[in-house]
């Protein structure tokens, strides 16, 4: 039986695992990471102005 | 599972994936891990029952192996193998960048335990699989071993972030420091999850098999 998949191949299939990060700028992300959806009003006028534009999907 | 079969799995197939990750971070202290493995089990334990009771009304009921995997991941969370808390004061003390996934050490040590016990079942129905000689049932499980579980691809800006990141992410916002528990986890959903890992790699190898070009 061959290697036995470990933290390295977890770490190869997904780089960003390994990006380099200071800890102020995780939490950062920690603090901000529920604030980040658009208020509905925003979604629905980013959707009005592609529905009037007239474009379909 | 009886607790020295789950104490000899820690010992082997988790202890020194724990090991490893503290090599990319020499500065951080993982807890106590034998009182640790004794709290886990008893929290899959407790799991176990509780699922039992809320899918099958029943104690008798064996779970399938996602449920199964959820559970022993649900265990990992609630029983972390780092405090937050300590891993981050850590990360401060120390002051320079370090790779991303040690922020989420517990919840990778909890995804890869829970993806670790699922394989084993999964070997378990290839030694069983019948009309397939031995050198197919040899390669069937080398890839498990090698391959399982293969990473879905998903990302919000392609190549800068996969499922791995996102998986942990999300774990890490179900437990948070100081209000450890499962209340927020949820045993159905990753039990879905754990269950779509399982037929994407089933979905992938198949394709392997017919000769496709996949990695």
């Amino acid at each position: 039986m061959g290697k036995v998949k470990g933290l390295k191949d977890y770490l190869k299939d997904d780089a960003s695992l390994c990006r380099k990060v200071t800890y102020e700028n995780f939490m950062q992300k920690e603090i901000t990471s529920n604030n980040q959806d658009y208020k509905m009003e925003d979604a629905y006028q980013s959707y009005r102005k592609v529905a009037e534009q007239g474009y379909r999907t | 599972m009886k607790r020295e079969l789950f104490d000899e799995i820690f010992d082997r197939e988790i202890a020194p994936f724990i090991e490893e990750m503290l090599e990319y971070a020499p500065f951080i202290e993982k807890r106590n891990l034998a009182p640790c493995k004794r709290e886990i089990f008893n929290e899959y334990s407790k799991l176990r029952v509780i699922y039992r009771r809320q899918v099958y009304n029943s104690d008798a009921e064996i779970l399938d192996r996602h449920k199964v995997a959820s559970c022993m991941c649900g265990a990992f969370l609630t029983v972390p193998v780092f405090h937050k808390g300590h891993l981050l004061e850590a990360m401060k003390q120390h002051g320079e960048p370090v790779e991303s996934f040690l922020y989420y050490a517990s919840e990778f040590a909890a995804f890869y335990a829970a993806n670790k016990f699922l394989s084993f079942y999964m070997l378990c129905e290839v030694d069983n699989a019948r009309g397939i000689d031995s050198e197919e049932r040899r390669l069937r499980k080398e890839r498990i071993v090698e391959r399982f579980p293969m990473m879905p691809p998903a990302s919000k800006v392609k190549g800068m972030r996969g499922t791995w990141s996102g998986i942990l992410f999300n774990l890490s916002q179900i437990r948070g420091e100081e209000r450890l528990g499962i209340e927020h986890y949820d045993l159905y959903a990753y039990a879905t999850i754990f269950f779509m890992l399982e037929a994407y790699f089933n979905q992938k190898t198949v394709l392997m098999e017919k000769g496709h070009g996949f990695k």
